[in-house]
């Protein structure tokens, strides 16, 4: 018989609901889950509202999971047209996976990638009714891209502009989030009073607004600050309130980049077998949520600290086993360089120090 | 007293903005008392979920005054060009149609400030 399929509309659902029917519909392996779409309401957009927000908040968490979903939901929306909620809520929806699948694309040194996906999360937020707001938080994740790819000149210019964006649109907590760019660069540049002033600042006002994830991201950076400047006591006391609220947040990638800090500093303080512990609490925890490129940075920091230790060989072999992890990275040019660097002194007798330390030094473990 | 929760501030602000909303709708947008009325129920619905959109969570709920009233004229616009499709159109529902949402929404913004 041929015929078409006339679909009637279905009662709306309450928040609660597509909320539950989000976490419901996550829980259905990606591959059976297009075939269920209707019984899952995966058109409804409560649902979708609720799917957005747990891959959201699993970002950092889960960055590998995440892509894989946002990437899911964004080709579901995309094709076939559907036709999905009231105005502009398909294209909200289709920016918004976007910009998601984008960010977890940065989060794992997918850069090329990160950018296609921010271009595509760019074209939907075109049509979206509040696209000041949503291209605002896209430009931060831009902003955080090029900070990765060392654009520090670039990144100090437009932080300013972006967070009076924020701030005229009355979303303080973006705003607040765009000082960290800010502190990274100061960082970055060598001026490490002026970053501890910016991450003091951005600890009051995420107390302030009762902000656990933005609080621990500032303690985590102030660590390494106080960390840097040899302020021992300082660093040990904001890197233990800072894994507090990490765990109290249940965020792993929080939680590693504590345990890294405090590999810095046990270094620092001539403790070398208590900072390679540390080291590997944090390749631990980095493993178990497959960023794959941050473990790999930690074999580089560890085989660093070998060397220190006389221990050529057990270096040379946290070299070779993190080489293929950086080889799948899209990294700028001088880490590229780096890399073929220390490759070609892997080959050799001699470990390039300078190369090593220059590649580590590529990977930042301060981002927000 | 009981604490007031987001969506009731949410229910709040679309109860301010109804007025302006519906004789937007009505009079410059010409749609009937019945539209405006599936219209603003529409818009009530849109509004509730934009309110819990990724990074407007914490957006104070009166910051989100102007994207309603965008939302209503964009939804009067494009329901009257659906509607009337490329029929000739009288001046006044032309020169309205026209206009980008945004301005207009901005101006209604204005209104409610000067009446208020």
């Amino acid at each position: 018989m041929a015929g078409r399929l006339l679909r009637f509309p279905t009662k709306p659902i309450s928040s609660d609901e597509g909320a539950a029917a989000a976490r419901a519909a996550l829980e259905v392996p990606i591959e059976s889950r297009e075939i269920r779409a209707f019984a899952l309401q995966l058109e409804e957009p409560e649902v979708l509202l609720g799917i957005c927000g747990i891959l959201r908040s699993e970002l950092e968490t889960a960055p590998d999971k995440v892509l894989r979903e946002a990437e899911f939901f964004y080709r579901f929306l995309e094709q076939p047209k559907r036709s999905i909620g009231i105005l502009d809520e398909r294209e909200f929806f289709l920016g918004e996976t976007a910009l998601v699948a984008g960010t977890a694309c940065r989060l794992l040194y997918r850069r090329e990638d990160a950018r296609r996906w921010f271009d595509r999360s760019e074209a939907w937020f075109r049509h979206t009714v509040n696209s000041v707001a949503d291209w605002a938080r896209l430009s931060y994740q831009r902003l955080a891209l090029r900070l990765e790819e060392r654009e520090f000149e670039e990144v100090r210019e437009l932080v300013p502009l972006l967070i009076e964006s924020f701030e005229k649109l009355d979303m303080r907590e973006e705003a607040l989030k765009c000082r960290f760019l800010e502190g990274i660069v100061l960082m970055e540049l060598d001026q490490p009073t002026r970053a501890l002033e910016t991450f003091r600042r951005i600890r009051s006002g995420a107390r302030a607004m009762g902000n656990d994830q933005l609080l621990a991201t500032a303690l985590t950076n102030l660590a390494q600050l106080h960390a840097g400047l040899g302020e021992a006591e300082e660093a040990l006391d904001a890197s233990r309130h800072a894994l507090l609220v990490w765990r109290r947040l249940n965020n792993r990638v929080g939680v590693a980049k504590v345990h890294w800090g405090m590999g810095d500093l046990l270094r620092v303080k001539g403790q070398p077998s208590s900072a390679v512990e540390a080291y590997r609490e944090a390749q631990k925890e980095f493993a178990e949520i497959g960023m794959r490129g941050d473990v790999a940075a930690l074999q580089l920091v560890v085989a660093d600290l070998l060397l220190d230790l006389g221990q050529d060989d057990a270096a040379r072999r946290e070299i070779v086993a993190a080489l293929p992890a950086i080889d799948e990275m899209q990294m700028v040019p001088e880490g590229v360089a780096a890399l073929a660097l220390l490759r070609e002194s892997v080959r050799g007798r001699r470990i390039d120090r300078v190369a090593l330390r220059e590649l580590h030094g590529y990977f930042d473990r301060s981002e927000s | 007293m009981k604490n007031r929760t987001r969506a009731d501030e949410v229910n709040d602000l679309f109860e301010r903005a109804l007025p302006v909303m519906h004789s937007t709708l009505e009079t410059d947008y010409r749609m009937t008392r019945r539209e405006a009325r599936d219209a603003e129920h529409d818009l009530f619905v849109w509004f509730h979920r934009f309110a819990r959109r990724n990074g407007l969570t914490a957006t104070p709920v009166r910051s989100l005054r102007l994207p309603l009233l965008v939302a209503a004229c964009q939804y009067g616009r494009s329901f009257q060009l659906w509607k009337h499709g490329g029929e000739d159109l009288d001046e006044s529902l032309g020169r309205v149609l026209a206009r980008e949402p945004q301005d207009l929404a901005s101006e209604l913004v204005d209104r409610m400030d000067r009446e208020s």
